[in-house]
């Protein structure tokens, strides 16, 4: 059975449809790139994914549960799907290893002791545990990005969504987020991401989905869709985000 | 006829204190009640909702030598009890102050982006866990300048005790012309002692304030 | 609890009630007004004048801000006449009024110019305009809408506070209350209704203010 899937899915803002009609299925262990011109639904589609958009008809499941407003299962939901987001959402007043542990300990119930040996690793893996003690503040963007991102798999969730987490970074910081996200695709976790980085999605990328007007326009494997794509939008987007 | 001395000044002090007592016991109890008609108007349910925005509108559109008169007559008569004009006067200040504080505290938690609400979601927290360990502690100290400003309102308000005979400077302050014949030396000299214990609170109030829209924080109680 | 509400005694000295709430109004405009010209004259002296003006004017915002306006009012009613000034309740209530308005309205206004950025200030001056045309049209405008909100709260707080000059037995609502419950006994009935007539009262000024902003400020502009 599949890690998450959509059928049927269709969100509207007021009058403006968003969605229409995805139909999507990634298995573990994928890593799946949403790209797109903004605008097209990709982050709501995301956002749908844990809950935090309410989709209007058709259904979502995500390792087996269906994705609902309640919630109990939200909750639920919230320790098996980790999030960044494209503006880290740090907690300013909280160090970086407080930043970590507070979701351990008041959403999953874990002893701070143990939660702290967890925010330690998962720092580890990012590549930054000297930080533990520092403030959202003293960092830079990359590394603030980096923080999220342990923050978000400190949670040890069955799958990571991210949501254009390298867009507001500078140039010369993406490529440390990049580098994070490339080992977490080769230890084979289950990765959702809306992104522009197109080398990643191709290289690292296990699955992609062109997103046009709110709807999947194409999907398959990555490096079928960036050397022969079918569409006219897929062409001209991609002529537009290649150097 | 007195002349005013050291004694007559005394006499100020002693009234001075009781102002400093009474603004004190309003602020805490006002912090508290006030911190539960915050919660209850950013609660989910409207009633809690209504209840609170109402309290806030009686409070704030009314003005307090009202609510002063009938905490101290109005609810003697009503309930045929001589009411101890402390315990009239502290529970007439502390719901005053729960309404200006209790709006100060929502604006301070409603200022918190919805980002670290949605974020914290994300984490499973609890509502409980996401007000407790995210939202209030830097709604907390966003109200801190609003809070002092206040303070001093508060302390300004104080004054309109005397009204109903409670002793405090005011109060004093009449007693002694009443007795020294001299309003212009007298009531003088205790606007200077309000304004030795507000100036400060003001500017530091101010100090605590800069970074924050230039209109905030400009409007004062009388 | 065996009080027997007798509302009805309000009823029946309504027309003096509202005598009060109508002498209320009446000084909170003219404190308004009065204010208004203390506070613009004050910005004024305080923008061009020297330095122990500015600090003047200065003095005179803190006074108002960090003391009580009941002591202002013993200040005006009691102190003054040691040096020759006698005036009546009614008229040291309203001197009283707008020269406390008049402080917080200072500050009101002094801090909504400053908010109109420097850079149009500077704008002004590239298209050839001197200070004083640069003020009238580009500054006063904006800065007036940037506090207008700010300045409304204030007049309502100067609606409520008038309450207090019945301390020194001036007429409006809260004294009539007060004299009216002495004599029938019935304090609860007076002062609740007081307080609901004040209620009315603020809650009118602010749909007045908020009506005259919409009208002048987003429909008018729309011209």
């Amino acid at each position: 059975m599949s890690l998450v899937a959509l059928r049927k899915v269709c969100k509207s803002f007021g009058k403006h449809k968003i969605l229409k009609d995805i139909n999507l299925t990634i298995e573990k262990g994928e890593v799946l790139s949403i790209i797109g011109r903004s605008g097209s639904g990709k982050s709501t589609l995301l956002r749908c994914i844990n809950g935090l958009e309410k989709i209007d008809s058709g259904e979502i499941i995500v390792n087996g549960q269906v994705v609902t407003q309640s919630r109990n299962v939200l909750r639920k939901l919230h320790r098996e799907v980790g999030i960044v987001f494209q503006s880290y959402n740090l907690f300013p007043h909280l160090t970086i290893e407080e930043n970590i542990t507070l979701g351990l300990t008041h959403g999953k119930g874990i002893s701070l002791v143990t939660a702290k040996i967890i925010a330690h690793s998962s720092l580890q893996l990012v590549h930054m545990s000297d930080k533990a003690n520092d403030y959202p503040a003293r960092l830079s963007g990359g590394q603030q990005q980096r923080a999220a991102i342990a923050r978000a798999i400190a949670m040890e969730p069955v799958l990571l969504l991210f949501d254009e987490i390298t867009s507001a970074l500078d140039p010369e910081l993406k490529s440390e987020v990049v580098h994070v996200l490339e080992d977490l695709a080769v230890q084979n976790r289950t990765m959702i991401l809306v992104t522009h980085e197109m080398a990643f999605a191709r290289r690292s990328g296990t699955q992609l989905v062109f997103m046009h007007d709110g709807r999947i326009w194409e999907k398959g494997h990555p490096e079928d869709l960036f050397q022969s794509p079918k569409t006219e939008e897929l062409k001209l987007f991609l002529s537009s985000v290649m150097i | 006829m007195r002349t005013f001395g050291i004694s007559e000044f005394g006499f100020l002090i002693a009234g001075f204190r009781w102002t400093v007592l009474l603004s004190l016991i309003a602020f805490s109890g006002g912090i508290f009640l006030g911190f539960l008609i915050a919660l209850a108007r950013i609660s989910h349910f409207k009633i809690l909702r209504y209840i609170s925005m109402s309290y806030i509108q009686i409070f704030q559109g009314t003005p307090l030598l009202i609510q002063l008169f009938i905490a101290y007559y109005g609810f003697s008569v009503l309930l045929n009890l001589k009411i101890d004009a402390w315990t009239a006067v502290s529970l007439a200040f502390t719901f005053y102050a729960a309404a200006y504080l209790g709006e100060i505290w929502r604006g301070a938690i409603q200022s918190i982006p919805y980002q670290q609400w949605e974020t914290s979601q994300c984490l499973s927290l609890s509502y409980y866990s996401q007000l407790r360990f995210v939202i209030l502690p830097q709604a907390f100290r966003i109200a801190i300048p609003p809070t002092v400003g206040f303070l001093v309102q508060l302390i300004k308000g104080t004054s309109v005790a005397s009204i109903i005979g409670f002793v405090e400077l005011t109060r004093a302050g009449q007693l002694m012309t009443n007795v020294t014949f001299q309003p212009m030396t007298i009531f003088p000299i205790v606007a200077i002692l309000y304004f030795i214990i507000c100036f400060p609170l003001s500017r530091y109030g101010k100090k605590l304030e800069r970074g924050f829209d230039v209109t905030r924080g400009i409007t004062q109680g009388m | 609890m065996n009080y027997v509400f007798q509302f009805g005694t309000v009823l029946d000295h309504a027309p003096l009630l509202l005598y009060g709430a109508w002498s209320t109004i009446w000084m909170t405009a003219f404190g308004t007004v009065g204010g208004l010209f203390i506070a613009i004259f004050c910005v004024f002296l305080g923008a061009t004048g020297s330095k122990s003006v500015r600090l003047l004017v200065e003095s005179y915002v803190e006074i108002i801000r960090n003391t009580p306006f009941l002591v202002q009012l013993f200040v005006l009613y009691f102190s003054l006449p040691a040096l020759g000034i006698r005036l009546n309740a009614d008229q040291a209530a309203v001197i009283g009024l707008s020269v406390s308005f008049g402080g917080y309205a200072t500050e009101i206004l002094r801090s909504g110019i400053e908010a109109v950025s420097r850079g149009q200030i500077e704008a002004g001056r590239s298209l050839g305009l001197h200070r004083i045309m640069i003020f009238r049209h580009i500054v006063m405008p904006q800065a007036i809408k940037i506090i207008y909100p700010a300045l409304s709260s204030q007049i309502t707080i100067l609606l409520l506070g008038s309450s207090v000059v019945s301390a020194i037995s001036a007429t409006e609502l809260t004294a009539i209350s007060n004299s009216l419950q002495s004599q029938t006994f019935r304090s609860f009935e007076f002062y609740f209704v007081a307080a609901g007539m004040y209620l009315i009262m603020s809650a009118l000024l602010k749909l007045f203010l908020n009506t005259f902003y919409w009208l002048y400020f987003i429909r008018g502009r729309n011209n």
